[in-house]
């Protein structure tokens, strides 16, 4: 892994098109600006990961004879519903 | 151009390519699939299936956001949502209590262009998996 320092106000640039600066900095927190196309998307790691795992289990759990049985027993806001 | 793939949930299916919604970058974790096609599924609706074309192996159960929360179509930008349909992938998590959808990283189709990409909602108010009972 690359390891630059920067002081408050100095960016990094990643490629020609993606630019990072240290926006503030408080304690253990670091505020960053980043600057992308939108081609590139930027997300908080953590937040990532919980998409990638979230993702990974409702492929894992695809099954149209659970799905079937779902029609009464979930609540959806419009369409049909079950009255019990 | 006609696709036939073969699934373990609907067996084979055909279809032509004007059916496929081409994703720049797949579902999170499966970025490298790119096409994929949308099963309305009378037996199962409201919920469809969001169903690749290049690994017939990896599909998703979703259902349209507006059936179960309407509101996260606020939080994307006004020029996305024209033309747009939010759908969240669901987990089939048994038993039924344990379904959940998530709301922080719906799928937005464009029918019109035939591309879809997976968002992720920069607001902390939603949840990966929202329990759907």
């Amino acid at each position: 892994m690359l390891i630059l320092t920067r002081k408050l106000g100095e960016s990094i640039r990643i490629g020609d098109s993606v630019r990072v600066v240290v926006v503030a900095i408080d304690g253990a927190s670091v505020k960053l600006g980043i600057e992308a196309p939108e081609s590139v998307p930027v997300h908080r790691e953590e937040i990532y990961q919980k998409i990638i795992a979230a993702n990974r289990e409702a492929a894992a759990h695809l099954n149209r004879d659970f799905a079937r049985t779902l029609k009464k027993t979930l609540k959806f806001k419009t369409g049909e519903q079950s009255d019990g | 151009m006609k696709y036939k793939i073969t699934t373990s949930q609907f067996g084979e299916i055909e279809f032509s390519d004007d059916l496929v919604y081409h994703f720049q970058s797949g579902p999170a974790g499966f970025e490298e699939l790119h096409d994929f096609i949308i099963i309305n599924d009378e037996e199962s609706a409201p919920l469809r299936w969001l169903l690749s074309v290049e690994d017939p192996s990896v599909g998703f159960a979703i259902v349209e956001a507006s059936l179960v929360a309407p509101e996260i179509y606020s939080e994307v930008a006004p020029e996305d949502r024209e033309n747009s349909v939010l759908f969240v992938i669901v987990i089939l998590r048994q038993p039924p209590e344990q379904v959940t959808v998530n709301l922080k990283a719906p799928i937005l189709v464009r029918k019109d262009k035939r591309i879809a990409s997976q968002v992720i909602l920069d607001s902390e108010k939603y949840s990966t998996r929202h329990i759907l009972t």
